[in-house]
């Protein structure tokens, strides 16, 4: 029954989703063609004026539908979350022969699909830029020395478990801004009768800067421990320190999955128990 | 009306365009041509021979960043690439050629006048120096001839050695000499003042084999052993002075640490405070971040573990987490005390 479900979700979402993609994919060849006459030919200068022209039309054409492509996949995925709980389709939803959990179940993992997919699509159409624009090799030549700085020369095992770690946080930190936003609307539909938008979206402001205002202060415990050991434990040997390094950011990975586990089970109660469409 | 602000539009673009082409003029840039092999290029009066930038030596400051250069004209090569030349500083007779599709990275065009200088620079007659700090920060302040031959002098006579490990070296007290050539162009790390036990010493470089240089020529903190020596007399002072005008006019962070007539006595003893006041505030959010937040959820796991017994299985979900988040904090907490 989820796959059925599951389906249906990304009918719904893909439906629109598609547009901004594909016009983003599109537009990231284009842009950076231009990009590449501006720097790269050799013109005269009223071409190349007139091409400035229209690299700079078409750069803010990318970064606008850039940030669309991101605004416009969590409205469709969310507004497919509030629709079919909580206005009058919510109706005929929960008449459905299936339970409340698989029902949110579906919606959560299409919603993180999409997202991850988004992610993915907007690294794709930077990729085709800069490789259009002929500063392809530039930009890898960058990332890799960012990488190289950021994780020194520890090993492979060591850099691989790093990075495993970092993408797991990255994922964990996707999935707790989706679950914050569904537990807004749960809560904004369960204690409002009216303007359930305007109190999910209250109820958001205030749920993300109690939540974010906990982040900075479990972050910038990892960073002071970074500063203080090290002065105050520099006697410690780098093996131990390691592991110390290793167990804090198991500790981050914790902490956001505790942070998710809650607001997606608070969310559930809410759709099980609380609901009242009448 | 419409049609009235079709044709207003389209006037004005006309406009535009007309008064852009004004504006624009004529390209009026050197034009460059080469030889087939690109080892020298020429405008017509100045010829550039193609030279390989030695092996340490490298463009700009001890960051690698590129001198300012001024744009002159691209070439078009063997028909296929086209490459962009600029030239650093004034008529310093030097160009620089990038290219989309070439590597030339490692190669600089001179004329024969420029040239005759730069080998003299890279032979070892350094023109100026400068003094930058840490491996990270871009600031330089300029280091007179005299300064550097105390120094320098100090260091040959010194019989005070130590033997350090690279990977341990301060890198906010380690002060890389860089020479340049006359022109400013072209740079190379001959040594480095360092502060071990709040003592100055000096690494020569010139004496270090190339396991202690990364491939692009910069010195390597990742491994390895130096010998350096330590700083007497004046040039001790003329150190200090230096690291005192460097913290003065270059770092934020550190310049109130010396402006103010600070030694790096006292700059140590302001850092053991530093350091005791996060002490206090890391123990502080280890507590939170270790035992408080992970409590609290253990707690709301319960709460609705036992409110929701039907569900209760799920929220066990919560406390297990939460358990496993105080023990690995335990563990953490066992590691840093024994």
């Amino acid at each position: 029954m989820l796959t059925k479900l599951m389906r249906y979700d990304f009918r719904a979402v893909l439906k629109l989703w598609w547009i901004p993609a594909v016009t983003l994919l599109a537009l990231s060849p284009l842009t950076g063609l231009f990009i590449y006459l501006v720097s790269f030919a050799d013109t005269n200068a009223v071409a190349t004026l007139t091409l400035t022209i229209i690299m700079i039309l078409l750069l803010l054409l990318y970064i606008l539908t850039f940030a669309a492509h991101i605004i416009l996949t969590l409205f469709f995925c969310h507004r497919r979350f509030y629709c079919h709980f909580f206005t009058d389709e919510g109706y005929l939803t929960f008449t459905l022969p299936v339970r409340r959990r698989t029902l949110l179940l579906s919606k959560t993992l299409v919603t993180f699909i999409m997202t991850v997919a988004t992610v993915l699509v907007c690294a794709a159409s930077l990729a085709l830029l800069a490789v259009s624009s002929g500063y392809g090799s530039d930009v890898a030549h960058w990332i890799g020395n960012q990488m190289r700085s950021f994780l020194g020369d520890d090993g492979f095992a060591v850099n691989a478990t790093v990075i495993i770690i970092l993408l797991l946080l990255f994922l964990l930190w996707l999935c707790s801004t989706q679950f914050l936003i569904q537990f807004a609307i749960t809560l904004g539909a369960v204690i409002a009768k009216k303007h359930k938008i305007l109190a999910a979206i209250g109820l958001y402001y205030l749920a993300s800067n109690v939540l974010g205002l906990l982040m900075t202060l479990f972050m910038e415990f990892t960073t002071v421990f970074t500063a203080v050991a090290a002065v105050r434990f520099s006697d410690m040997s780098t093996a131990r320190f390691d592991v110390i390094s290793m167990l804090l950011m198991f500790m981050d990975i914790l902490f956001l999955a505790m942070l998710d586990t809650i607001l997606y089970l608070l969310t559930l109660s809410s759709i099980e128990r609380r609901l009242n469409l009448a | 009306m419409r049609k009235n602000i079709f044709r207003i539009t389209l006037l004005a673009l006309a406009a535009l365009l007309t008064l852009s082409l004004f504006a624009c003029g004529n390209n009026n840039g050197k034009h460059f041509t080469s030889d087939a092999q690109l080892s020298a290029i020429t405008d017509g009066t100045t010829t550039y021979t193609q030279h390989a930038l030695p092996f340490g030596f490298y463009r700009g400051n001890s960051l690698g960043e590129a001198p300012v250069c001024r744009y002159k004209n691209s070439l078009e090569w063997d028909g296929y690439y086209t490459i962009s030349l600029y030239e650093p500083g004034g008529d310093s007779g030097i160009l620089f050629a990038e290219s989309y599709s070439l590597d030339l990275d490692g190669v600089y065009f001179a004329t024969d006048e420029a040239e005759a200088e730069l080998q003299a620079f890279f032979g070892g007659q350094y023109r100026n120096f400068a003094l930058s700090c840490g491996a990270n920060r871009a600031e330089r302040i300029l280091v007179p001839v005299a300064q550097k031959n105390t120094i320098l002098s100090s260091y040959a006579g010194s019989v005070a050695t130590r033997n350090v490990d690279v990977s341990t070296i301060d890198k906010d007290y380690w002060f890389p000499l860089v020479a340049k050539d006359k022109s400013g162009t072209f740079s190379v790390e001959i040594g480095a003042l360092l502060v071990l036990n709040q003592s100055w010493y000096y690494a020569d470089f010139t004496t270090l084999d190339n396991s202690h240089f990364d491939a692009d020529g910069r010195f390597s903190f990742r491994s390895g052993t130096i010998t350096v020596r330590q700083l007497a007399g004046d040039a001790v002072t003329v150190a200090n002075a230096l690291a005192t005008r460097y913290f003065d006019g270059n770092d934020d962070d550190l310049a109130p640490v010396l402006a103010e007539g600070k030694t790096l006595e006292s700059v140590a003893e302001d850092n053991e405070a530093n350091a005791t006041a996060s002490f206090v505030l890391f123990w502080v959010l280890y507590v939170f971040a270790g035992f408080v937040l992970p409590a609290a959820g253990l707690t709301v796991g319960l709460i609705f573990a036992t409110r929701q017994k039907p569900h209760a299985r799920r929220w066990f979900i919560v406390v297990g987490i939460a358990g496993l988040w105080l023990l690995i904090s335990g563990v953490v907490l066992i590691l840093l005390l024994v």
